[in-house]
């Protein structure tokens, strides 16, 4: 008898299977998402921290924190994407336009860039939409708060 | 011994390890890129750090009067373990007063400047004082430090 697998198994493993096929297509979509949203804020943080460290328009150093991103998408074939961020910065650099338009063009660069990174895996610096097979994915301006 | 079940793996097992490889690999991969990151804003924080170090030796000196001198000890500044971090020399602006930290980071090139109180610095090789001595000689906070570790611009 050994070495034989039962009914019940098998239903169990075709019941399993059935799911898997059924579900993976959003699956797999939130999966993308994820990454997408993971990568973005990858990019953000990096550039928050290079220019929090100095390296930046204003030659001091800041605190800042990625208050949230998100990501919305409409239409189909290509889908598109538009990623949201949102950045928590101290009061009074808010007064300074020049180089919030600054941080917020070197914001979406590295968002970009790491978004780009996500789906070809090299990070490219560019203001441009990542497009991918299925989808074109814009970074929005940045709102700081 | 039941004989016929030596060396044998049971399928749980394979699942198991299969499981274990999958996620190790992609947390393997997520920590490698947030490394890189990680470590480029380390060494800008870094980078910085030695210009406000810099900085603050010149201002120091400068305030303190003639006959005043700093020394910066070799396990503070490490000019052969800088280089990895920053592009050498770090150039001292007079016009500008400010000491000005460039380096290649990981997506682009970074400048940052500190600033300092005095125009009136010099850069002297380090003979009759050691490297990196900031020395004030009544007009002059004369740095004793290697052209390729430290330059003196107008």
């Amino acid at each position: 008898m050994r070495g034989q697998l039962s009914i019940a198994f098998l239903m169990v493993l075709a019941i399993v299977v059935l799911l898997v096929i059924i579900i993976y297509p959003y699956i797999n979509e939130e999966v993308e998402n994820n990454k997408v949203i993971a990568e973005a804020r990858d990019g953000v943080m990096h550039v928050i921290g290079l220019r929090g460290s100095g390296f930046s328009d204003i030659n001091e150093p800041f605190n800042a924190r990625v208050e949230s991103i998100s990501m919305k998408c409409n239409g189909s074939s290509p889908e598109r994407c538009t990623i949201y961020i949102v950045v928590d910065m101290p009061d009074y650099l808010f007064s300074n336009t020049t180089f919030l338009n600054s941080l917020d063009r070197d914001i979406r660069m590295y968002a970009r860039g790491y978004v780009y990174n996500a789906y070809y895996g090299n990070i490219s610096l560019s203001l441009s939409p990542v497009i991918t097979e299925d989808r074109v994915i814009y970074i929005n301006s940045t709102k700081f708060k | 011994m039941e004989k016929g079940i030596k060396s044998q793996v049971t399928l749980e097992l394979i699942f198991a390890i299969g499981l274990c490889t999958i996620i190790l690999a992609s947390l393997f991969g997520i920590s490698k890129e947030r490394y890189a990151y990680v470590e480029d804003v380390g060494k800008s924080i870094e980078s910085r750090m030695v210009g406000e170090l810099i900085a603050t030796a010149i201002n120091n000196v400068h305030s303190n009067g003639q006959g005043f001198s700093i020394t910066i000890p070799e396990e503070k500044l490490n000019y052969s373990k800088l280089s990895n971090k920053i592009n050498l020399p770090i150039i001292i602006s007079k016009g500008k007063r400010e000491i000005i930290i460039t380096r290649t980071g990981q997506l682009e090139n970074l400048t940052t400047s500190i600033p300092i109180l005095t125009p009136y610095v010099a850069r002297e090789n380090p003979t009759t004082f050691n490297e990196t001595t900031f020395y004030n000689n009544g007009t002059y906070v004369v740095i004793y430090a290697r052209e390729d570790h430290i330059r003196v611009v107008t």
